[in-house]
């Protein structure tokens, strides 16, 4: 049985796939959680389905959006109390060969995956809106962080970089007792899972597929690994990634 | 862009050039089978260059190229 004393969870990404499911989880387990999204609509949707929807609160920002970021998202971020963790969950795909690949692909990437959820940590510790008794944070990373694939060069970098950003900031956050992890996961059925396999043929899916022996993630499969992560049975990680693919990476 | 520019960045992207000629009667499937990345290439060269949106799934609506050109629109070829 997992334990959370006194949490308080943000959560990136919240109003759909992995995220979601993590708000879920975490609502039905008494957890205080503040769900981050880009569409108010969506978020409200979650929020009254959730079992116990007093505890939680949602803040409408665009990770991709520079101005939305600053002042008024942090102002509400700041507001929301203190936090014991942060799972970031927002997370968009370009898949595209290297002929098509721009530089703006990159940044678009880099951004949301790195530097956005980079500066919502660093702002939640400089407003002292992160518990002084420490904490946990969690990054989506992907399977792909480690490995190749064709059509995945920007992507890959970027979740690359998670893991690298993870290491590095877990030894700088060990002595605030805040552990700082990634999670890695192969392909999950998630509307961006989706809207990737309406651009590829039957044959690519299929071959996708039977490389993941244990067949397609549920998010509710990640959202068991970030909890268990989050959660005080997991205190003496840090400063990893944990692969959660189906078997993808082993062969 | 026109047409004749959109068939031979087509050419380009695939590497079709000495493969395959690509003009208004050029199959679909045959470009499609070039590479196991020709659809999302096509699909993402269509998106950014046109801003027309193309699913895997319509390509089983198309014979040949300029079928595929016809379904984009002229409107939006020089």
């Amino acid at each position: 049985m997992l334990t959370f004393r006194d949490q308080k969870i943000l959560i990136s990404g919240a109003s759909s796939g992995i995220g979601n499911s993590v708000v879920y989880l975490l609502n039905s387990l008494g957890v205080n959680t503040v769900l981050i999204g880009r569409d108010k609509s969506k978020l409200e949707k979650t929020l009254s389905q959730l079992q116990q929807p007093e505890n939680a609160s949602i803040i409408i920002c665009d990770f991709l959006d520079e101005i939305n970021l600053k002042g008024e998202f942090l102002k509400s971020v700041a507001d929301s109390g203190t936090f014991t963790g942060f799972v970031h969950s927002a997370g968009a795909d370009i898949t595209k060969p290297y002929k098509l690949l721009k530089n703006n692909d990159f940044d678009t990437l880099n951004k949301l995956n790195v530097t956005a959820p980079f500066q919502v940590v660093k702002e939640l510790l400089k407003k002292s809106t992160f518990s002084s008794t420490g904490g946990s944070i969690v990054w989506l990373g992907s399977v792909m962080g480690s490995l190749g694939q064709k059509g995945k060069i920007a992507y890959t970098s970027s979740k690359a970089a998670v893991e690298g950003l993870v290491k590095s900031l877990a030894l700088e956050l060990a002595g605030k007792n805040i552990r700082v992890n990634c999670v890695a996961p192969g392909i999950v059925e998630t509307p961006l899972t989706r809207e990737l396999f309406s651009k590829l043929s039957g044959d690519s899916i299929n071959s996708i597929e039977a490389m993941h022996p244990l067949g397609f993630g549920k998010p509710e499969d990640v959202a068991n690994l970030i909890c268990f992560l989050l959660s005080d049975q997991s205190k003496w990680i840090t400063g990893t990634t944990y692969c959660i693919d189906g078997g993808y990476h082993i062969q | 862009m026109n047409k004749e520019a959109f068939y031979s960045e087509i050419s380009d992207l695939l590497e079709l050039e000495g493969e395959l000629e690509t003009n208004d009667s050029t199959l679909i499937e045959d470009v499609l089978e070039i590479d196991s990345l020709a659809h999302i290439t096509l699909i993402s060269f269509i998106k950014d260059e046109l801003s027309f949106d193309l699913k895997a799934e319509d390509f089983s609506k198309f014979n040949t190229l300029l079928d595929m050109v016809n379904a984009i629109g002229a409107s939006k070829f020089d």
